[in-house]
């Protein structure tokens, strides 16, 4: 084992001492510099809050589209269209990824460095939305903005969507929910009917039970996919929350929603054994699931793969006559509290809302509207699939907001797990989980 | 009198294998009795194959040439009875597995039990000759049956390591975006390779990628050099706190500190910028770095230093000449350390960089991770970003492999 | 002052028309708030059934419709949902009384016939300190009349502060200062000993890793004395000891200490002792050992996320592993598997640094004393006992320590398998360790300084160990 020892050089240490002596010089030089530079840096910084005196007004928007998709490039199309009708105002558009973006977000408005427009979907604002930084929220309030006129373009449940205690948060772009996607191909090999907006769940039973056969199954769903089975339980009646805004997930209907659900897997044995969401997905892109419950934004997947794709709505539950209403998602444009530069962002935001834009974005993406006056448009009607997710949508609730929301997700798995394992009755796995939501919601 | 001899100097290599063997056996049994246990079938089997296992194990002390060819019979009984119940209730491949583990091993102590040279040592028959010849035999057969047995575990290990490489490589160049498990060759394509190399963005990411990683490399290397020679040189006061302190820092977690770190970025301008990162990213680095280099630079002896000295060679020039050679797998480690800490990092860079001029690979990789996920993407990009990585283990391995020569360091 | 200005900038219009009813149009432009113009429109005798149509610059703005009808099916607005309300009054304006909305939030007025009556309006969405043309127009079924004014919301928009940066700097420099002062010091401490003179090469490190590291770890110990939240940063009162207590006393927290533990310490054996294993078999002389190393170095290469996504999907009921053994199980449904499979991932991305690290160390070992000792006839466990380990030990020990520090913080591998589950219950859960938890906390709860408080009882675990760990190894050192 080496050990070190000491020097006895004295010339030796002497040219050490010098070289040493440099250094420290050198480093103290460095770091003032550093300092200095900081502080000039800072200086900058600190001046942003305050309006600049040119006519040119820089705009910065986070979007949230995926790179390089026809929604990024649609959206991109309309943003260089407003700026050519608005010299003077420069838009940078900088995407994030989707699943990051509210973190950064946080981080940048927390940190001062806030953008001017940032995407937003409904869920998401339950979690910005609390936030107050010495006092002040993250999101303007955009209720001043808006004259009751201008107010009427939007379909009243997507701007009540956008809205948080009170306050308007974001204004509305589009929206999405589930619907029933069925593969025509292995109807046809049956000689079977397609799905219909008159179906109801045994006819769906039947037909899922008709259809499953060796590989093939007849309805695949995620067992334990909260979001998909909340269709389920709006059409059994039961609501994630009650008219107070109190959990609600032991109400009436949810149980025999989730035996329901259960039961496919279970009972009748057409899901196969721990399907989760990419499994589903992968059945039905091999061609192996006749139906399966899915958004608009697989849709391009799945015709990527060549799968003879249609849409159809959630079927009536036969028990309750009331059609299963899946929760509708709604994206908005949020307009940051501490940007200098809110009457431009507002326009560019109201811009996107307009009929045109928000037509093109539906024939060229297959993007729902949020405009009421879209919903009847002809134009966008002659496109059966575009149709079909439309009049989805209008049989949809809205997702609540709030941290219990989000909560929900976390909790909700845990009942279908001990419903699924039999270790408790579904209404008394509910019964659980929605306890521990109310002290929860409580706090 | 020589037969004693024989036998107690010289033993078989034959029966050391043996020996290996059976423990080899004993070893595998285990966790397939857990398996099995999960499986509800063919525990009993595999049970006995753990007995004997333990028997055989117990036997090869014996010397009894009978009793240790039944249990190698045994063994391979047991063996080929797993494989054809396996065959009977659905072949999974941990069945294959053990099933060969247990033909070879039963089949190797039946043969080499029963070969002449095993068995007339086994009875006490064999001459100084014999003994000899099995001498030779063994310094022959052992590094061969080493190697063997080296390249079986390293290809067991590389076998867990590439499988869910093998499925990325799959995902990646099979059409189509989700992550089924079909391994279909005839459809590979590199359609999503292109679809990202085409991209402009891309190429943006990698230049900033490979600026902010060598510039970390660089900056870490600058600064933790120094840093660990003079703590492992000199003992000057405060050197244990402060290198215990630099361990602190990396105690804290990091996710409280994200909001004040993004300020003091901000506050010294730092924020969209290459220098940004390297900074964060070197000082991430640091700790393990200096640690390494101190530890390194403690085992090399200061009489060379001293010898250098007195030959009239400058401080610089001795740690040029002299040690910096000497510690070129220390320095590779830690720089390819650097490397990586820079180049796979996401949420700083996702934080601090903001505009998309200044993203970096990890940031571009996390745009495939949309509601509508793109599997095929992800994994073409993933392997893209891990191959300049592969290619600096390659060229470092040759300062880790080449090692000191012979004379480098005498004691 | 500014009110001043904004008064005298009203002022009343009266357009002559013809022969109809006249009215006055007033506008208070402060009184509203931001962006809005309350506007007072008296009528000088009752009107007729007629619209009242508001037009800001020209554009459409509202309306209110004035009838003569009974009120029944109307409703009573929610004061203040929208802030555009509408109010009216029967006697000159002394007393107001909000405008009933029909099913489509149009207000409606009734209009007793009495003098005086007036209604009066907040128009949201006016240009912010600007000034803009209403034209307050009522048209009945003969005719119709209207009315312009300049109006002037002058609220100003107030911009929340930006965030100070001030201490931040103040901090940074006092760090460097007093860092410079204190190498000054224990320089002149060592002023004797040539020792001092490594100080200067310590220095630009120390001074990286200070400048950059002190400030937000102070910042984070601070905020674990205080009730810091996000609903109120900026509020946060010290509450002192608090936090910690809550810690100590929370649910789940012997639960979530123990398996971070346990979590830690066989991940570091196994990293370790594989690693280990593998730098020393290929050490020997085979062939292909570049091919082995950088396969074998491949989890390391590969980004994080995705291996760790690739192994969720290989442990699913109908993925790779199950068909491999043959079985069909859920191995993260129980808590007792969730958390050896979590571990054994970990051990998989784990490995390859291990193996290159002490691959790397190995090298530091002279060729000659493997040959002597082969010579002397010494076995190849007694030359790994005796020789090979020891020498190890210096570069073996700090990586173990690293390893120990890295791996109590890993949060990628567990958030992404089963992201603390199973049994998420409102505390830890079963694969929960302290950083997933702490980062629950932030993210899903906003707690802030509990997670603070969680995030320092993490450092001083960290800390309490590693030197323990030091001082062992100093003292083992000193014993050979």
């Amino acid at each position: 084992m080496v050990k070190n020892s000491t020097r006895s050089n004295e010339a030796f240490s002497e040219t050490r001492t010098n070289v040493a002596n440099r250094r420290a010089v050198s480093i103290l030089l460095t770091s003032l510099l550093l300092l200095s530079s900081g502080c000039l840096g800072s200086a900058d910084v600190s001046e942003e809050g305050t309006e600049s005196i040119t006519t040119s007004i820089e705009l910065v928007v986070w979007s949230t589209y995926e790179i390089d998709s026809k929604e990024e490039e649609t959206f991109l199309d309309s943003v260089v269209e407003w700026m050519e009708t608005n010299p003077g105002i420069e838009v940078k558009v900088e995407p994030k990824p989707f699943f990051q973006a509210v973190n950064a977000y946080k981080v940048a408005a927390l940190g001062g460095q806030a953008p001017d427009l940032m995407r937003f979907s409904n869920d998401q604002l339950g979690s910005i939305a609390p936030i107050r930084d010495r006092g002040s929220p993250l999101l303007e309030d955009l209720r001043p903005w808006l004259s009751p006129v201008q107010r009427e373009i939007w379909d009243p449940v997507a701007l009540q969507s956008m809205r948080y205690e009170g306050d308007l948060l974001a204004l509305p772009v589009s929206q999405d929910c589930v619907s029933l996607f069925y593969n025509k191909a292995l109807f046809d090999e049956e000689g079977m009917e397609y799905p219909n907006e008159n179906w109801t769940t045994a006819d769906m039973l039947d037909a899922a039970q008709q259809l499953t056969f060796g590989e093939q199954v007849g309805i695949s769903i995620p067992t334990k996919d909260p979001y998909r089975w909340f269709s389920l339980n709006s059409g059994y009646g039961g609501s994630l929350f009650n008219d107070s805004g109190v959990p609600n997930l032991d109400g009436e209907g949810s149980a025999q929603a989730l035996e329901f659900w259960l039961s496919l897997e279970l009972e009748h044995e057409i899901v196969p054994t721990g399907t989760n969401i990419e499994t589903m997905k992968n059945h039905f892109v091999e061609g192996r699931a006749a139906m399966i419950i899915d958004g608009p934004w697989q849709w391009p997947t799945y015709e990527k793969a060549k799968i003879d794709i249609a849409q159809s709505l959630l079927p009536i539950v036969e028990e309750t006559g009331l059609r299963m209403s899946p929760m509708v998602g709604f994206k908005g444009w949020s307009i940051s509290k501490q940007s200098p530069n809110k009457a431009a962002a507002v326009e560019l935001a109201m811009y996107l809302s307009t009929e045109e834009v928000q037509k093109e974005a539906a024939k060229e993406t297959r993007t729902m509207p949020v405009i009421e006056s879209l919903y009847a448009d002809e134009e966008l009607l002659a496109d059966d699939v575009l149709a079909g997710f439309i009049a989805q949508a209008r049989e949809g609730f809205p997702a609540p907001t709030g941290r219990t929301m989000a909560k929900i997700y976390s909790l909700l798995p845990i009942a279908m797990d001990n419903a699924y394992l039999g270790t408790k009755t579904a209404q008394e796995a509910l019964n659980d989980e929605n306890e521990k939501l109310i002290a929860e919601w409580e706090s | 009198m020589s037969e004693d001899l024989a036998s107690r100097w010289y033993t078989p290599f034959e029966l050391e294998v043996l020996q290996k063997a059976a423990l080899l056996v004993v070893l595998c049994s285990i966790p397939v009795l857990w398996v099995m246990s999960l499986r509800d079938n063919g525990e009993l089997l595999v049970l006995l194959g753990l007995i004997s296992g333990l028997i055989s194990l117990r036997t090869l002390g014996r010397e009894n040439r009978d009793l240790m060819m039944l249990a190698s019979a045994l063994i391979l009984l047991l063996g080929l009875l797993t494989l054809y119940q396996a065959t009977l209730r659905g072949v999974a491949a941990i069945d294959v597995w053990y099933s060969v583990i247990l033909i070879c091993s039963g089949g190797y102590g039946l043969w080499s039990l029963s070969s002449s040279h095993v068995s007339q040592w086994l009875q006490g028959r064999l001459g100084l000759e014999g003994a000899e010849r099995g001498l030779a035999r063994n310094r022959i057969l052992r590094p061969r049956w080493a190697g063997i047995f080296t390249h079986a575990l390293l290809l067991h290990f590389v076998f867990i390591v590439m499988v869910p490489i093998l499925w990325i490589i799959d995902v990646s160049l099979s059409p189509g975006q989700s992550a089924s498990s079909g391994l279909d060759l005839s459809t590979w394509t590199l359609t999503h390779f292109s679809s990202v190399l085409e991209k402009d963005d891309f190429w943006t990411w990698v230049t900033n990628s490979v600026i902010i990683s060598i510039g970390t490399t660089l900056l870490g290397l600058t600064l933790a050099i120094p840093a660990g020679y003079a703590f492992s040189r000199h003992r000057f006061s405060g050197h244990g706190v402060m290198m215990f302190s630099l361990l602190l820092v990396q105690m804290f977690p990091g996710v409280i500190i994200l909001v004040p770190y993004f300020m003091v970025m901000k506050s010294l301008g730092l924020l969209n910028s290459w220098l940004g990162l390297i900074l964060a990213y070197s000082v991430t680095a640091l700790p393990f770095c200096v640690w390494m280099l101190k530890g390194w630079f403690d085992t090399v002896p200061v009489d060379l230093e001293e010898a250098a000295a007195l030959d009239g060679c400058g401080q610089f020039g001795i740690f040029w000449r002299i040690i910096l050679p000497l510690s070129l797998p220390a320095i590779a480690v830690t720089a390819l350390f650097s490397f990586l800490a820079a180049w796979n990092e996401f949420l700083l860079a996702l934080m601090f960089n903001q505009s998309p001029d200044m993203y970096t690979l990890p940031v571009g990789l996390a745009f495939s991770i949309t509601q509508a996920q793109k599997w095929g993407d992800f994994a073409a990009m993933s392997l893209l970003v891990s191959i300049p990585v592969v290619i600096l283990f390659i060229i470092f391995q040759k300062s880790l492999i080449q090692g000191l020569s012979s004379g480098g360091v005498k004691g | 002052m500014r009110f001043i200005v904004a008064f005298s900038l009203f002022f009343v219009l009266m357009a002559p028309l013809a022969a109809g009813q006249t009215f006055t149009v007033t506008s208070d432009g402060e009184v509203a708030g931001f962006k809005r113009v309350r506007v007072d429109v008296f009528f000088d005798a009752p009107p007729e059934a007629g619209s009242l149509a508001f037009l800001v610059d020209g554009n459409a703005h509202s309306r209110v419709e004035i009838s003569a009808n009974s009120s029944e099916g109307f409703v009573s607005p929610a004061v203040g949902e929208w802030y555009d309300d509408c109010w009216t009054s029967n006697d000159s304006g002394i007393t107001w009384s909000p405008i009933l909305r029909d099913e489509n939030g149009i207000p409606w007025a009734f209009i007793v016939a009495l003098e005086g009556v007036g209604i009066r309006c907040d128009l949201t969405a006016l240009p912010e300190n600007q000034e803009a043309l209403l034209t307050v127009t009522f048209s009945t079924e003969t005719d119709e009349e209207s009315v312009e004014l300049t109006v002037l919301a002058s609220t100003e928009d107030v911009l929340p502060p930006p965030p100070p940066m001030a201490p931040i700097l103040y901090a940074i420099g006092s760090i460097v200062l007093s860092l410079i002062v204190l190498f000054g010091w224990l320089r002149w401490k060592d002023r004797d000993s040539s020792h001092r003179h490594g100080l200067a090469f310590v220095l630009p490190a120390v001074l990286a890793l200070a400048v950059l590291s002190f400030y937000p770890v102070a910042y984070g110990i601070m905020l674990s004395f205080t009730d810091a939240h996000d609903e109120a940063l900026g509020d946060e009162e010290f509450n002192g000891i608090d936090n910690f207590l809550e810690v100590f006393s929370s649910e789940g927290f012997i639960r979530v200490m123990i398996f971070t533990l346990v979590w830690t310490i066989v991940n570091v054996i196994f990293h370790v002792g594989v690693g280990g294993a593998l730098a020393l078999l290929l050490q020997q002389k085979i062939r292909g050992k570049i091919a082995y190393r950088t396969l074998l170095l491949l989890p390391w290469a590969i980004p994080s996320y995705i291996s760790v996504l690739v192994w969720k999907g290989m442990f699913h009921p109908e993925g790779m592993i199950n068909w491999f053994l043959g079985t069909q199980t859920d191995f993260f449904s129980g808590v007792t598997q969730a958390q050896t499979m979590v571990i054994l991932v970990n051990i998989w991305l784990g490995v390859p640094f291990m193996m290159m690290s002490i691959s790397g160390a190995l090298q530091s070992i002279p060729e000659d004393l493997h040959e002597a000792a082969k010579v002397e006839g010494v076995s190849d466990w007694a030359r790994l006992r005796h020789i090979t380990l020891p020498l190890l030990k210096p570069t073996v020990m700090p990586l173990a320590l690293m390893g120990f520090i890295w791996t109590f913080n890993m949060f990628n591998v567990i958030y992404l398998l089963t992201s603390g589950g199973p049994n998420l219950w409102t505390g830890p859960g079963g694969t929960d360790i302290l950083i997933t938890y702490v980062f629950d906390l932030v993210y899903e709860d906003g707690a802030l300084g509990l997670a603070a408080a969680w995030s320092v009882v993490i450092f001083i675990m960290l800390m309490i160990f590693s030197w323990s760990l030091i001082k062992g190894g100093k003292a083992t050192e000193a014993a050979t």
